[in-house]
C-alpha cells in the first residue's frame, strides 16, 4: 500500500472508501428491509381466552407470537382465588410454547395470570381467563383484563443502565478511531511531553468509558434477571441459563478484557496502536450484542435490524466519541504553544475530525431515519406516544448540536485558520484572529472548546434518551396499544336512543366488527330524548342471531353500576349477525336490531388488541422518513467526500 | 342467563299448543330480522284477494294457503321466512290479520289475510308460546321467560304496555277470556296455583284465585252456560279447579287434568286426562262426567263437530298417526283416519266449518280432513317443519274475538 510521509493519504483515501462503501450498502439493506415479525405476545392459548369448558383442562398452554420466551411465570387461580398452577415449562424445541400444569377445582372462572422475557430483553404480561360448568365470563374481569395485557413501561433503572452502557460503546468505538484519525497524526508535529499528556488523556478517557461499560452491563443485567419478580442468587441463576443471560455474561467478559487492555496500556505493556485497536474492537463487538437484542433486531427482523441498529450506534460513537475527545485533548495540545502553531493543530483536528464526525452523522442520521420508519410509522405514533415524545426531543437535541457542529467547523474553525473554505468553498476574507500577549488560548480557541463541550454536553442527553428510547415500548407498539378498541353504534325510537357498545370491537358504517371466539363485552345504554341515561323497568335481553347458521343466541344482560347492561359473550361462529337489545325504558317497551359482523379467526392470525403493534407497518409516512435517511445518506455522502477531497488538497 | 333458541324451547312448550283453544291454535314463524320498520318483505302493492275458508299452514321456510275443499296450496309466503319456528297463531275477530308467533326472534308477525302478505314483524318479550286477542284492536303475546302479556296495538302494529301476570317473573302461561267476562280476563301459571285476575283495561294483575300451595294453572276453559272458569292444576297435583265467574271463587276441583275443548253447542266439555276423553257436562254446576272414551297413545288435542249424525269429537295423537273419530253419543270410537306422522312434540289439531286440519310435520304435510264425510281426506304437501295451522273463518267454538 503507498503510503504518504505522514500516512494522511492512505487515511484519506480508505476514510472515503470506507464511507462510500458504508452508504451504498445502507441503501442496499434499506431497499430489501421486509418488516416481518413482532414482540413476543400472546397469539393463542389452550383453552382460550373465554373458553366454556365442561371440565378443567390439566394443563394450561400457552403459545407465543414475534420473539422466543426467555422466562415465563404463568400464574393460574381458581374460582375461589386460590393458586392452583405448579412449574411453568418453556418448550425447550419451541421456545414459543410454553405451559403450566393445573388443578382442577371445580366449577367458575379461572384467571391465568401470564409474564414473560422475551428475547428482546423485554417483558410482557397479560390475562387471560376461561370458565369451567355454567359460570359465565365477569363484565368487570374481562375489562380488567383487557386493560392490563401490556408491555412493560421500562425503569428508570433500566432507562440509565442502558443511557450508560450507550455511552461507553460510543466511548469505546469513538473515542479510539477519532484519537488514530485525528490526533495521533496531529500530534506528530508537537513535543514528546505533550503527546504523554494526550496518552494518559485517551487512556483515562477510554478507562472511563470502561468502567461505564461495566456499570451499563451490570446494572441491565440485574434488571432483566429481576424482570419477573425473582431477585437475589437464584434470578442471577436462571437468567444465565436464558439466551439473553449467555449474551449477558459475554459482554462481562468483553469488559474484563476490555479493562486488562487499559491496564495494560497505563503500564506500556502493549503499544499505543494496539491497545487502540483493541479497545476499538472489544467496542465493536459489544456493540454487536446490543445490537442483537435491541428493538429492531427482535421486532423487525434479526440481521437487519441488528446491522440497523449497529451502523446507528457506530455512526453516534464516530460523532460524540470524537467531540470526547476534542473536548479533552485540545487543551493540552495548545498549552504554552506559540499561538499560531497551537491554531495549526487545532484547525488540522477538527479537519481531520470533520471528516470522522461528518461520516458518523451520515451514518447515525440514514439508520436513526430508517429506525424511526420502523418504530414510529405514523405521525400520530409519533406525537401521541412517550417514545414519539422522546424521539423528537432526542432530534431536536441532535439538530441543536449539529448546528454547533457547524459554527465550529464552518465559522470558528476559519478563524483559526486562514486557508480554511467556507461552506461552498470559497475563501472568505482571513479575519484577524486575536492571540493574547501571555501566550494563553485565544478568545476564538476557548470558543472552539466551549462550542465544543457545548456540543458534547447536548449529545450525552442525547445518548441518555437514546438509552430511555431502548427501554420503553416504541411508538409503533405504543400507538398499537391503543387500550381497548371499543365501538358503539346508536338507533333511536320514539321515544330516545339506544346504545350498543362492544369491547374489543371496531366499527364501520354503522355494523360492530369483532372477533370469532373472542370474548368481547356488549354494553347496552337508554337515553331519553335529552340525552339523560335512563333505566330500564325490565330485563334487559341481548338476542344475537347469525344469519348463515341461523344461530340464535340470547342473553340477560346484568345492569351495571354505571347504570348500563352488559353481558360477556364469544359469539361462535364468523360472518354477519343481528342482534336485538330489548328493554323497557320509562314504560316503553324498546326493541332494537344492530349489525355485527364476526371476522373470521384462522389459527395463524393473532389478534390481540392490547398488542396492536404497528412496527415495520408501510405507512406513507414511514416511506417519507425512509426517502428523507436517503436523502440524507446522499447528502452526507457528498459531504463527506467533499470534505475528504479539501482536506487531500490542503495535505498537498 | 343465556339460553338457546331453538327446538328445546319450542318442544318443552308445544304439548298445549294443540289442545289449548282455539285462540292458540298452532306454532310459530321467523321473521327478517332487524326489520325496523316492521315492513313485510313484500313492498309492491299487493291486490285484495281474501283468506276467507282457507287454510294458513305454518312450516320452516313457508306459510301455505290451503283449498280445504280441494286440498291445493293456492297461495304461500316465503320471503322473510327461513327457518322459522312458529308457536301460537291467532285471527283477529273480523278475521283480516292473523297474528303468528316466531319464537327464534321472539317475534310477532303479522298477516295480511286480505293480501295475504306479511305487514309486520313486532318484537316482543322472550320466549313467547302463547298468544290471545282477548280485545277488538289488541293482541296479547305471553313471554314465558317473563311471566307477562306484551299487548300489541293493532293499529300502530307495536307493542304498546307490558301486563305482568305471573307471580314469579316468569313461567309458561295462558290467558282465559270471553265476552261473558267483561273488562277482566283470567291468567295461568305452571308456577303459580292460582288463576290470576286480569284487567283488560287497566292492564294489570288486579287479584289471584288461589288453589292451594303446590303446583300451578296449564290448561284452561269456560263453560258459558254454567259460568265456570276450568284451569287445569299442573305439576303433581293433576287435578281440575273450578271457579265461579261471577264470584270469582274457587267452588269446585276435579280428580283428573289435561287439555280441554268445547263443543261448539257449549253443551259438552271435553277433557283430554292421558288416554281418555272426558266428557263432562258443560251446561251443569257440578260439571258431571257424561262418558268417557279410552284412546290409544298419547290424544294431544280434541275437537268437537256438530254433524247430522249427533255430536262428533275428532282426536289427534302425538304417537299415532291416526286421527281418532268419537261419537259422543254412543261413547264410542268409530273411525280412525290417517293424518300422517308427526316427530314427537304434541300434533295441533284446528277445527273450521266442518273440516278437522291436523298438520304432520314429519311428513311435511298438513292433513284435512272432512267430518261430514270423513272418506274424504285430503293429504297436502307443504313442507319440512309444518306443525302450526290456522282455519280463516269460523273456527267452530265460538272462542274467536269477542
Amino acid at each position: 500500500m503507498r503510503r504518504s510521509p505522514d500516512g494522511t493519504d492512505d487515511e484519506r483515501s480508505m476514510l472515503g472508501r470506507a464511507t462510500l462503501v458504508g452508504i451504498a450498502l445502507l441503501v442496499v439493506v434499506s431497499l430489501f428491509t421486509m418488516p416481518a415479525a413482532g414482540h413476543a405476545y400472546l397469539s393463542e392459548s389452550n383453552p382460550q381466552n373465554g373458553a366454556a369448558l365442561d371440565t378443567a383442562p390439566e394443563t394450561v398452554e400457552l403459545s407465543y407470537a414475534g420473539d422466543g420466551i426467555e422466562l415465563a411465570d404463568v400464574t393460574v387461580h381458581g374460582p375461589d382465588g386460590s393458586e392452583i398452577s405448579g412449574d411453568t415449562t418453556i418448550d425447550s424445541d419451541d421456545r414459543q410454547l410454553v405451559s403450566v400444569p393445573i388443578e382442577d377445582v371445580g366449577d367458575g372462572m379461572y384467571t391465568v395470570q401470564w409474564e414473560v422475557l422475551a428475547d428482546d430483553g423485554h417483558t410482557t404480561s397479560g390475562t387471560f381467563f376461561f370458565t369451567v360448568g355454567e359460570e359465565q365470563l365477569d363484565r368487570d374481569a374481562v375489562r380488567d383484563t383487557y386493560s392490563e395485557d401490556d408491555d412493560d413501561d421500562g425503569t428508570l433503572f433500566e432507562s440509565g443502565a442502558k443511557g450508560i452502557l450507550l455511552l461507553a460503546l460510543i466511548g469505546l468505538v469513538g473515542i479510539p478511531i477519532t484519537a488514530w484519525v485525528a490526533v495521533y497524526p496531529v500530534s506528530g508535529r508537537i513535543t514528546s511531553t505533550t503527546i504523554e499528556q494526550i496518552d494518559l488523556r485517551i487512556i483515562q478517557l477510554v478507562a472511563g468509558s470502561a468502567v461505564l461499560l461495566a456499570l451499563g452491563v451490570v446494572g441491565l443485567g440485574l434488571t432483566r434477571s429481576t424482570a419477573l419478580g425473582a431477585t437475589g442468587g437464584p434470578a442471577v441463576q436462571q437468567f444465565i441459563g436464558t439466551t439473553l443471560g449467555t449474551i449477558w455474561l459475554g459482554q462481562l467478559a468483553l469488559t474484563g478484557a476490555i479493562v486488562g487492555i487499559l491496564i495494560a496500556a497505563y503500564r506500556n505493556i502493549i503499544e499505543r496502536r494496539a491497545w487502540l485497536a483493541a479497545v476499538f474492537f472489544g467496542g465493536i463487538a459489544m456493540q454487536l450484542t446490543v445490537s442483537w437484542s435491541s428493538h429492531s433486531a427482535t421486532a423487525v427482523d434479526r440481521l437487519q435490524g441488528t446491522v440497523i441498529d449497529f451502523v446507528h450506534i457506530f455512526g453516534a460513537g464516530l460523532w460524540v466519541g470524537g467531540l470526547v475527545v476534542l473536548a479533552v485533548v485540545v487543551q493540552p495540545l495548545v498549552r504554552g504553544r506559540e499561538p499560531i502553531a497551537a491554531r495549526e493543530s487545532v484547525a488540522a483536528i477538527i479537519r481531520r475530525y470533520s471528516i470522522v464526525a461528518l461520516t458518523g452523522v451520515t451514518l447515525a442520521g440514514i439508520t436513526g431515519l430508517f429506525l424511526a420508519a420502523w418504530h414510529a410509522p405514523t405521525a400520530e405514533a409519533l406525537l401521541g406516544t412517550l417514545y414519539g415524545t422522546v424521539l423528537t426531543t432526542k432530534t431536536g437535541l441532535v439538530l441543536f448540536a449539529l448546528g454547533i457542529g457547524g459554527v465550529v467547523r464552518f465559522v470558528l474553525l476559519r478563524s483559526l485558520d486562514p486557508t480554511a473554505q467556507g461552506v461552498f468553498g470559497r475563501t472568505q476574507p482571513t479575519p484577524t484572529v486575536p492571540v493574547r500577549e501571555d501566550g494563553g488560548e485565544s478568545t476564538t480557541l476557548r470558543r472552539v472548546i466551549w462550542g465544543v463541550r457545548i456540543e458534547l454536553v447536548v449529545l450525552i442527553g442525547v445518548i441518555l434518551l437514546s438509552g430511555m428510547l431502548t427501554s420503553i415500548p416504541t411508538a409503533a407498539v405504543a400507538a398499537g396499544d391503543e387500550g381497548i378498541p371499543q365501538a358503539s353504534i346508536e338507533t333511536e325510537h320514539d321515544g330516545g336512543v339506544v346504545e350498543l357498545s362492544a369491547l374489543p370491537a371496531d366499527d364501520a358504517n354503522d355494523r360492530l366488527f369483532v372477533h370469532e371466539y373472542e370474548p368481547v363485552i356488549y354494553e347496552a345504554t337508554f337515553r331519553d330524548q335529552s340525552g339523560e341515561q335512563i333505566s330500564s323497568d325490565r330485563t334487559v335481553r341481548l338476542l344475537a342471531t347469525h344469519e348463515e347458521s341461523d344461530t340464535a343466541i340470547e342473553i340477560d344482560l346484568e345492569e351495571t353500576q354505571d347504570g348500563t347492561y352488559a353481558t360477556v359473550q364469544a359469539l361462535p361462529a364468523h360472518g354477519d349477525w343481528d342482534l336485538r337489545v330489548s328493554g323497557q325504558p320509562e314504560d316503553t317497551f324498546v326493541a332494537e336490531w344492530f349489525e355485527l359482523y364476526v371476522i373470521i379467526d384462522h389459527p395463524e392470525h393473532t389478534h390481540d388488541h392490547s398488542h396492536g403493534d404497528l412496527t415495520g407497518e408501510q405507512t406513507p409516512f414511514a416511506g417519507w422518513l425512509g426517502l428523507l435517511g436517503l436523502v440524507v445518506g446522499v447528502i452526507g455522502m457528498v459531504a463527506v467526500s467533499i470534505e475528504t477531497i479539501r482536506f487531500g488538497r490542503r495535505q498537498h | 342467563m343465556m339460553m338457546a333458541v331453538g327446538a328445546g324451547v319450542l318442544g318443552s312448550v308445544a304439548g298445549c299448543l294443540g289442545s289449548d283453544d282455539t285462540e292458540d291454535s298452532g306454532q310459530t314463524a321467523t321473521a327478517s330480522q332487524g326489520d325496523d320498520d316492521q315492513s313485510g318483505a313484500q313492498t309492491e302493492s299487493p291486490e285484495a284477494i281474501g283468506s276467507e275458508g282457507l287454510v294458513y299452514a305454518f312450516a320452516s321456510n313457508r306459510i301455505a294457503m290451503i283449498d280445504p275443499e280441494t286440498g291445493e296450496v293456492v297461495d304461500d309466503i316465503t320471503d322473510s321466512i327461513d327457518e322459522n319456528e312458529w308457536s301460537a297463531v291467532v285471527i283477529t275477530h273480523d278475521h283480516s290479520q292473523v297474528f303468528a308467533i316466531e319464537q327464534s326472534l321472539s317475534q310477532a308477525v303479522v298477516i295480511n289475510t286480505e293480501t295475504r302478505v306479511i305487514d309486520a314483524t313486532i318484537d316482543i318479550g322472550p320466549s313467547p308460546v302463547h298468544m290471545y286477542h282477548p280485545k277488538p284492536n289488541e293482541v296479547w303475546a305471553h313471554s314465558d321467560a317473563e311471566g307477562a302479556f306484551y299487548v300489541i296495538d293493532r293499529d300502530t302494529l307495536a307493542v304498546e304496555t307490558i301486563v305482568e301476570a305471573g307471580l314469579d317473573g316468569e313461567g309458561h302461561g295462558k290467558l282465559l277470556h270471553h265476552e261473558d267476562f267483561g273488562e277482566k280476563a283470567y291468567a295461568g301459571n305452571v308456577n303459580d296455583p292460582a288463576a290470576h285476575i286480569i284487567d283488560l283495561e287497566a292492564y294489570e294483575r288486579t287479584d289471584s284465585i288461589s288453589f292451594g300451595k303446590d303446583g300451578g294453572t296449564h290448561y284452561k276453559a269456560y263453560t258459558p252456560e254454567s259460568g265456570h272458569a276450568y284451569f287445569e292444576r299442573s305439576g303433581d297435583i293433576q287435578t281440575t279447579a273450578v271457579i265461579d265467574t261471577e264470584t270469582d271463587e274457587f267452588v269446585d276441583e276435579l280428580p283428573y287434568a289435561g287439555a280441554m275443548s268445547l263443543s261448539p253447542d257449549e253443551s259438552v266439555l271435553g277433557l283430554l286426562d292421558e288416554g281418555t276423553l272426558r266428557i263432562l257436562d258443560a251446561t251443569s254446576e257440578e260439571s258431571t262426567e257424561l262418558d268417557s272414551v279410552s284412546i290409544d297413545g298419547i290424544p294431544a288435542v280434541a275437537r268437537f263437530f256438530t254433524l247430522d249424525e249427533g255430536l262428533y269429537a275428532a282426536v289427534a295423537t302425538t304417537d299415532s298417526a291416526a286421527i281418532v273419530v268419537i261419537s259422543v253419543a254412543d261413547g264410542e270410537i268409530v273411525d280412525q283416519i290417517p293424518a300422517g306422522e308427526v316427530s314427537g312434540q304434541r300434533r295441533a289439531g284446528v277445527s273450521g266449518d266442518s273440516y278437522f286440519i291436523t298438520p304432520a310435520d314429519a311428513d311435511g304435510t298438513v292433513a284435512i280432513v272432512y267430518m261430514a264425510d270423513r272418506d274424504h281426506v285430503e293429504t297436502v304437501a307443504v313442507g319440512d317443519g309444518v306443525d302450526t295451522v290456522l282455519y280463516i273463518g269460523d273456527s267452530g267454538t265460538g272462542y274467536l274475538g269477542r
